[in-house]
C-alpha cells in the first residue's frame, strides 16, 4: 500500500513538473504583460503553480489544465490589483475602426520595441493581443480566461492589433523616416 | 460570409494554424479560399502575427530560476499542508476522544429508569435485614419455581457466571403497577449480587439492549440488558471487574 501510494506520489511530481516545464514560460510573459515587472510577474506565476499543486490536480479533464492555469493567473492578479480601474477608458479616435491592411513586416523594428509597444497598450487590449501573440489559448480559451464574449475578444484582438501595426509604423518611421511607405492604412468595407 | 466578417474572425485566428478546427474559423478560411483579396490579407496577416508572437518570446526571457523556484515551493507547500492536515487529524482525534470521555462523563448521569431505582432502593434493606426476602433458599430453582407461582418477572436465562453463584432469596416490588422481582446472590468475590427481573412489556421506556449498558450511580455499578421477553439489572457495589466476569 505505501509503495502504491509512493508511486501515485511520484507520478504526481512527474505531471506537476511536466504541467510547469510546458506552461511557465507563457505563463510568465502573460504575467510580465499584465503586472509590467519581472519579480510580481514571477511571484504570480509561482502562486499560480502552487493553487495548482493544491486544488487543480482535482480537475478531471487535463486538456482544460492550461486554461485552467492562465484563468487563475489572471484572476489572481485582478485579486491583487482590485483597486486599480481595469478598465480604463479609450478614446475611440486611437483606434482605428474596421480592419487594416499589412503590406510590410516592419523588420527593423527590433524585439525590446514590439515588448514595449505591446505593454504599453491599455489592459483591455494588452491581455487578449499577449494571450494571442502566446499562442497558447484559442480565442474561446482567451474569452473564458478573461471572463469576457468571444465576440469581445475578437474585436478587441483585431482593434489591438491595429494599434499595435500603427505604433510600428510609427516606430520605423521614426527611425527611419525616408525608407518606409506607410504600412497600414483603413480598409473599412463598403456600406 | 462577408469579406469584412471573415477578417473580423480571422484576425483572431492563430498564425501557426492552431485554430483550423474551429467550425467559425472553418467558414472564414473556406470564404477566403474563395476571395483572392482576403487571401492575401490573410496570408500578410499571419506573416504579421508570426512577427511579433516571435519578437515577443525574444524580447522576454524567463528567469532561469523560475522553474526551479515552482517545484520547490510546490514541495515545501505539500508538505505545510501535510503537515495541516495532521494538525487537523490530531485535533479530530482529540475531539472524538473529548467527545468520548464526555459520552462517559454523561452516562455515569444517565438516569436510570424508575423500576430500577425502585429496586436499589429496596436491596440494601434486603441485605441488611430490614425488610425479609418473599422466599428465601439457597437452591435457584425454587425461588424461579415460586416467582412462577408468584407470576412474577422471572429470569429464563441467567448468565453463565451468575449460575456458580449461591442464592440467597427473592423479593417482588411493585413499580407503577408492574411487578419487578429480585433475586439475591451470594459468594462473588465483590459480595451480594442482585438480579432485578421485569417484564419487557412492562415500562414503555425500559431499557432493551440485548448487550449491558452500565450505568454507575451512588456507589452502585449496574448492567442492563434485554433477553427474550425480560430486561433484566445486574446490581453489585464492587468494581466492575467483578461484575463484568459474572456476565
Amino acid at each position: 500500500m505505501i509503495k502504491r501510494a509512493n508511486a501515485r506520489k511520484s507520478e504526481r511530481f512527474m505531471d506537476f513538473q511536466e504541467l510547469v516545464d510546458a506552461n511557465h514560460a507563457a505563463l510568465y510573459r502573460f504575467a510580465l504583460s499584465l503586472t509590467k515587472s519581472e519579480d510580481r510577474a514571477a511571484d504570480l506565476v509561482q502562486e499560480t503553480f502552487y493553487r495548482w499543486a493544491a486544488k487543480g490536480q482535482e480537475l478531471r479533464d487535463p486538456s482544460r489544465a492550461k486554461s485552467w492555469l492562465f484563468t487563475t493567473l489572471y484572476r489572481e492578479f485582478i485579486r491583487a490589483h482590485r483597486h486599480e480601474s481595469l478598465f480604463a477608458q479609450v478614446d475611440p479616435s486611437e483606434v482605428p475602426e474596421g480592419i487594416t491592411d499589412v503590406n510590410l513586416i516592419p523588420d527593423e523594428v527590433d524585439s525590446a520595441a514590439v515588448r514595449e509597444i505591446l505593454f504599453s497598450f491599455e489592459e483591455i487590449y494588452r491581455a487578449p493581443l499577449v494571450l494571442f501573440y502566446l499562442n497558447q489559448l484559442s480565442y474561446r480559451k482567451i474569452a473564458e480566461t478573461l471572463g469576457i464574449p468571444i465576440g469581445t475578444v475578437m474585436s478587441r484582438i483585431s482593434r489591438g492589433k491595429a494599434r499595435l501595426r500603427r505604433r510600428l509604423s510609427q516606430e520605423q518611421n521614426c527611425c527611419e523616416p525616408r525608407k518606409i511607405i506607410p504600412m497600414f492604412h483603413s480598409n473599412k468595407p463598403a456600406k | 460570409m462577408r469579406s469584412d466578417e471573415a477578417k473580423f474572425i480571422l484576425s483572431a485566428f492563430r498564425p501557426r494554424g492552431e485554430d483550423a478546427g474551429d467550425p467559425q474559423m472553418t467558414r472564414a478560411l473556406l470564404q477566403a479560399g474563395r476571395d483572392p483579396e482576403l487571401l492575401r490579407w490573410l496570408d500578410e496577416a499571419r506573416e504579421f502575427d508570426l512577427f511579433v508572437a516571435s519578437r515577443l518570446e525574444g524580447s522576454t526571457p524567463v528567469p532561469a530560476e523560475l522553474k526551479t523556484n515552482i517545484m520547490i515551493g510546490a514541495q515545501v507547500c505539500e508538505s505545510a499542508r501535510r503537515s495541516f492536515r495532521s494538525f487537523l487529524i490530531g485535533t479530530a482525534a482529540a475531539v472524538v476522544l473529548l467527545v468520548g470521555s464526555f459520552g462517559l462523563l454523561l452516562r455515569s448521569l444517565e438516569p436510570l429508569a424508575g423500576w430500577q431505582l425502585a429496586a436499589l432502593e429496596v436491596i440494601p434493606r434486603l441485605s441488611s435485614g430490614q425488610i425479609p426476602f418473599d422466599e428465601q433458599s439457597n437452591d435457584l430453582g425454587e425461588l424461579q419455581d415460586w416467582l412462577k407461582e408468584a407470576k412474577a418477572p422471572n429470569a429464563t436465562t441467567l448468565p453463565l457466571g451468575l449460575s456458580r453463584l449461591g442464592a440467597v432469596g427473592c423479593k417482588t416490588l411493585s413499580w407503577d403497577n408492574q411487578l419487578v422481582s429480585i433475586i439475591c446472590f451470594g459468594g462473588g468475590k465483590g459480595g451480594f449480587v442482585h438480579l432485578v427481573i421485569i417484564n419487557r412489556q412492562g415500562p414503555p421506556h425500559a431499557p432493551r439492549p440485548s448487550s449491558p449498558h452500565w450505568i454507575e450511580r451512588s456507589g452502585w455499578l449496574t448492567a442492563t440488558w434485554s433477553s427474550g421477553e425480560q430486561t433484566y439489572m445486574l446490581a453489585m457495589q464492587s468494581g466492575r471487574a467483578a461484575l463484568k466476569a459474572l456476565l
